[in-house]
């Protein structure tokens, strides 16, 4: 401890310290994104699942049920979401399609959505299948800070 | 005294390290096709992708049997205008309806008609069969191409508000689909988007 006293007196860049850790922690979390929770389920799989890989994601945000149904020979998704906050919460979610072999379908061709969940509350949301061959889906959610634009021209 | 020069050293050496960070070339990179944050208040390409993949899902999740339209095969034979652009910009209303056709033909669910080469396709075939230098047995007579059984049509609308520092911008994409024959308008779904983008108090 002698040799940082000795350079608390001596240096005066320790004073801006704080003030680079600030930015750099700031900077960290804010490049913070994760895929946040997965859940999904499939016509051969015994049951839904449902992962998370981010706790503080899951434990705002709960997938409460998955589901599927066939409509027209197409393979359609419904996934109930359900907030376990009191305030608004902004996520955005994404499915995807596997076939029978697990081999994803058109991959990134089907957007983030954005869905705002308000306090508590439960929203189903439904994804048809790109085509027949679907027969596995998942569905990932991420959370975002803002929708709106600020200081942008 | 010397705190002080020290200080003013430090500042010096950090408004260089700023100055040096600036003078770094343009980059550019590779990013995700969808951003997690919108740029701007214009209607952009991550506005347009979910636009057609919510289109998309609801027309291919309601429950009426599309085949009962069909009289050329098991599927109707499905025509797509371009989306009238009813907003203050530009948008590439036939990329949109482009992406609209491709899911659409790839669900299996409809027949598409190309009408984009109507004229080249009637000129080929008058040229084949007038011209004497193809087999006339083996030349494509006009008139054998499929008809139009449904037409798929919409519009894209803003309505922008500025107040004070504020700009609000709401889009709405209508799409209809319409049997041809009858003049029914067999499905039509509607989606919303709404921006909002916050000027700083103080800058440009």
């Amino acid at each position: 401890m002698k040799w940082f006293k000795a350079a608390r007196r001596n240096s005066a860049l320790l004073r801006f310290m704080p003030m680079v850790l600030l930015v750099a922690g700031v900077t960290a979390w804010q490049g913070c994104s994760t895929a946040g929770v997965v859940a999904g389920d499939s016509t051969y799989a015994d049951s839904p699942y449902i992962l998370a890989d981010d706790s503080t994601l899951a434990s705002q945000v709960q997938v409460a049920s998955v589901d599927h149904e066939m409509i027209g020979g197409l393979m359609r998704a419904l996934v109930t979401l359900k907030s376990n906050r009191n305030r608004t919460l902004w996520i955005q979610y994404r499915f995807s399609w596997y076939d029978a072999n697990g081999v994803e379908l058109d991959p990134g061709s089907t957007p983030y959505r954005d869905l705002q969940l308000q306090g508590r509350d439960a929203v189903s949301v439904t994804s048809m299948a790109p085509n027949e061959q679907a027969r596995e889906f998942k569905i990932r959610i991420r959370k975002v800070k803002s929708f709106k634009l600020e200081n942008v021209r | 005294m010397m705190t002080t020069y020290r200080t003013m050293l430090a500042c010096g050496m950090l408004a260089a390290a700023v100055a040096v960070t600036g003078c770094q070339s343009t980059r550019v990179q590779n990013i995700p096709v969808d951003r997690e944050r919108p740029l701007t208040t214009d209607f952009d390409p991550d506005d347009a992708r979910r636009t057609v993949e919510a289109m998309i899902d609801s027309l291919l999740s309601t429950r009426i049997d599309f085949s009962e339209y069909a009289t050329q095969g098991s599927r109707p034979v499905l025509d797509i205008s371009r989306l009238e652009n009813r907003t203050m910009q530009h948008i590439d209303t036939v990329s949109l309806t482009d992406s609209i056709r491709t899911k659409l033909l790839r669900s299996g669910q409809f027949r598409f008609k190309d009408r984009s080469t109507a004229g080249d396709d009637l000129s080929i075939m008058n040229e084949e069969v007038e011209g004497g230098l193809v087999n006339p047995d083996k030349a494509v007579m006009p008139g054998q191409q499929i008809a139009t059984e449904l037409y798929l049509y919409g519009a894209i609308v803003e309505m922008r508000t500025d107040a004070g520092r504020v700009r609000d911008a709401y889009y709405k994409i209508t799409l209809n689909l319409k049997d041809l024959k009858s003049g029914e308008l067999v499905w039509a779904d509607e989606k919303e988007l709404r921006k909002e983008r916050t000027k700083p108090i103080l800058g440009l």
